[in-house]
This record gives C-alpha cells, structure tokens and sequence, in this order.
C-alpha cells in the first residue's frame, strides 16, 4: 500500500483537508526556496556617468536563484530589480544577474537623462545671432569672405540654481559647414554678464562676465565638433545676485582677428547643434541587496 | 483557546524569538503565505531566429494567478542568468520584454516572450518557479 504522510500547515483559518496552495503556509509536498545568504553592495554615480554597476560573491559555485533590490541613497524608496522604465526612481532600468560565483546589479539612468550623465545637463540653444551677414540662424567663427565673423548664443530656462559648484561648462559647436581654411582658429569667449538673458536679438554689445579666456582650436572638416569652454563665465553668471534657476542666461564667442580669409566653421542649424552640457558635482550612490537562494537554476 | 502551530529558527536562534528574520518558518497567523513552489521547478530552450522574436507559452493550470519567477541565460553559453524581463536591450542583445502584452501570468498559462536583437539565430535557455500563492 503507497502510504501518503508528509506536514501541512494551513493558514490561520483554514483546514488542513485543504488542497489549495493559497491555503497552505508550508506543505512537504512542496518545496520552498532554500535561503543561502544575503549581499549588499553599492555603486556610485560620478558626475557624468550614466550607468553604475556592482557584484557580490555568493561562490556557490552554480547559478543559484536570487532577488535583488535597490536603494538610492537620496531616496528611501526601495525598488525591486529588475525596475521597468518610468515606474520608479531616476533610472531607466536597473537589472541584476548571476553566475556560478557573483551576483551581479547595474543601473542606467532614466530616458531624461539619456545623452547625459548624472548630475549634467543638456540645454538646446534657444537665439543665435552672427555678425556675419547678419544671420540669425546660424553661427559662424572664423573669417568668411573677408569678414571678422563672431556670435552670441543664449539658452533659456536653464535649471541651474545660484552659487551651483560645477566640474565643467561647454559649448558643443558642430561645424555643419566649414571653409576651405586649414589654420588653427582663435576665439575670444566671454559670459553675456545680466541676471536673465532673454532673446538677445542683434546685440553683440551687452555687457561681459571679468571670466574670459582664449582658446585655440586646430581646424576642423565638414561635420566635426568641437567644445568651446565657458566653466569660469557660466559660474560668474551664476553667482550674481540675481541669478536664479530657470533664468535665461548665454556667451559671446568672438573671432579674434586672426584669422585668414576663408578659414572659418558654421553652424547652419544652430538650435540643434549648439548644445550647452553643465557637469555638476556631486556623487550618488545606490545601495544593492540580493537575498540568494540555495536552489540551482540548471538545465 | 491555545495558540498553537509551528515554528522553526535558525541555527543558532532561540525557538522563543520573536523576530521574523531569527525564524525558517513561522506559523503566525500574521504570515499570509510562503513561497511554496507549487510546480516543479523547469527549464527549456527556445530559438529565435536573428533579429526575431521568440514567444513561450507554459501551461501551469491552476485557476488562479500565481506568482511566477523567470531566469534566463540571454547570451547562450556566458553562464550569466538574468532575473525577470527588461524594458529593451540595455545590457544583453537578447532580452525578455517586459510588454505586459507578450510577458504575463493568468490563470492557465505563463507566457514570456524573448527579443533577439542581434542578426544571427539564438538558443537561449531559461529556467522558472511558480509558486502557491496569488500573484495578485
């Protein structure tokens, strides 16, 4: 006779003549998930990093189960990995793995920070005036036809708080169309030096930032970019009394007379190749815990 | 009436502890359900032809919506297993989607489906726990 023993424990409530799983806390005629240990580790954000990874041993030597959860430690909220896009927290996805001897999390930023890291910001250029005929959509530097040719820009609503410590401030120029020059080329770069820029139509006149500086740039072929810095004058900016977050604030880049007839780089689409990236400082950390299970996931 | 049920601590606990991370089981009826795997744990293959998909429909059967745990290994042969699905292919070229519309549990099946971005065939393998209680 096939003798049928074994334990059940109901739930509080229930009969243990119940064949309902839901009914069961524990029941011999079906295994549960055998606790190993518990991992913690953490990963940190450095300004400009758009993912961060980290492991733990768990040198099981097979690939056990596991779960896995994170923290930010700007946050009290703990997710469960792997988190899905837009429902939690600034990442976009953070996902863990194992193999025979690690558990493994990495997290990558959230969509809005996608083309940036932590702590940076990326501003589209909102007004560009040139001297150069007179344009207000492009930006040249350089000489074109015989003409000292120069630019401001301005970039509106820029979150950006008074007094902010940042690594590093630049101009991400796209040189879309550039002439038959092979020189180096010069630029003298100020900040626009007012409390809220606002459209700053033709006038290549306004007052600047004590912050400026040279800066040389070997020549360039269609399509190439370089980056115009403006850390010292964006932090004048800034600093001034009344600067606030979400004000409008932008830079003047000038040729500085050197330059030969012809050598000179334009941007035909400024709105959409004349980026401005701020680097903040700062760090974050995200704290990971993986509960590992004794049971093997195997084939 | 008595109180009464089962108890089990960890080596090296006091039976008499009280606090849930000292304890194996309790009983409590403060404890709604366990982690009781209510099906043998499995484990299969499914191919998926380059830059293609693969759907896997497994049938659990028991009337209720269960709570379902999914590991795959997404590049075959690397020995790196996956838990759960992704939003897109943010670490591995193949993935399991996490569209409620292709991944989910309901009262009869588990159903996943894997993308294979990359533009040659893949085997992967993946292995999964049910367990007892309602995933909702």
């Amino acid at each position: 006779m096939a003798l049928n023993y074994g334990i059940k424990v109901t739930r509080a409530g229930y009969s243990t003549t119940t064949n309902d799983p839901r009914q069961l806390l524990m029941s011999s005629a079906y295994p549960m998930f055998k606790y190993h240990n518990e991992y913690t580790a953490s990963a940190t954000f450095n300004p400009g990093d758009q993912t961060a990874t980290a492991s733990v041993t768990h040198g099981l030597g097979y690939v056990p189960a596991f779960m896995a959860y994170g923290v930010r430690d700007d946050d009290s909220t703990n997710f469960i990995i792997p988190s899905i896009p837009y429902a939690i927290s600034e990442f976009d996805y953070a996902e863990a793995w194992a193999d025979d001897d690690k558990i493994y999390f990495k997290v990558t930023l959230f969509d809005n920070y996608v083309g940036a890291g932590w702590n940076e910001i990326k501003q589209n250029l909102n007004t560009v005036y040139t001297n150069y005929d007179g344009g207000y959509s492009l930006a040249i530097i350089g000489n074109a036809f015989g003409e000292s040719s120069s630019f401001g820009v301005q970039y509106a609503n820029v979150p950006i708080v008074k007094d902010q410590s940042i690594v590093s401030a630049t101009i991400d120029f796209l040189a879309s169309d550039t002439g038959s020059g092979t020189e180096d080329f010069k630029m003298d770069i100020w900040g626009i030096d007012v409390d809220d820029l606002g459209d700053f139509g033709n006038d290549l006149g306004q007052s600047k930032t004590t912050a400026t500086h040279k800066q040389t740039q070997a020549s360039l072929d269609d399509e190439e970019h370089f980056s115009i810095t403006v850390t010292n004058e964006l932090e004048e900016i800034i600093a001034r009394a009344n600067w606030a977050s979400g004000n409008d604030l932008g830079f003047y880049v000038f040729d500085d007379g050197t330059s030969s007839d012809g050598n000179n780089y334009a941007s035909s689409s400024p709105e959409n190749e004349l980026f401005l990236s701020i680097l903040k400082t700062g760090t974050l950390t995200v704290n990971f815990r993986a509960i590992v299970f004794k049971d093997r996931i195997a084939l | 009436m008595g109180d009464y049920g089962l108890k089990i601590s960890k080596i090296g606990k006091s039976i008499s502890s009280n606090n849930i991370d000292d304890l194996i089981f309790v009983s409590s009826s403060s404890v709604q359900a366990t982690a009781m795997i209510v099906k043998p744990p499995a484990s299969g293959t499914v191919t998926i032809a380059a830059s293609s998909y693969g759907d896997v429909s497994i049938t659990h059967d028991l009337g209720y919506i269960p709570t379902a745990i999914l590991y795959t290994e997404a590049t075959p042969g690397s020995g790196n297993w996956y838990m759960g699905c992704a939003f897109t292919n943010t670490v591995e070229d193949t993935y399991v989607t996490a569209n409620g519309a292709y991944t989910y549990v309901d009262s009869t099946y588990f159903k996943f489906r894997i993308y294979n971005s990359i533009a040659s065939q893949r085997i992967v393998k993946y292995y999964y726990f049910i367990l007892g209680e309602s995933g909702i």
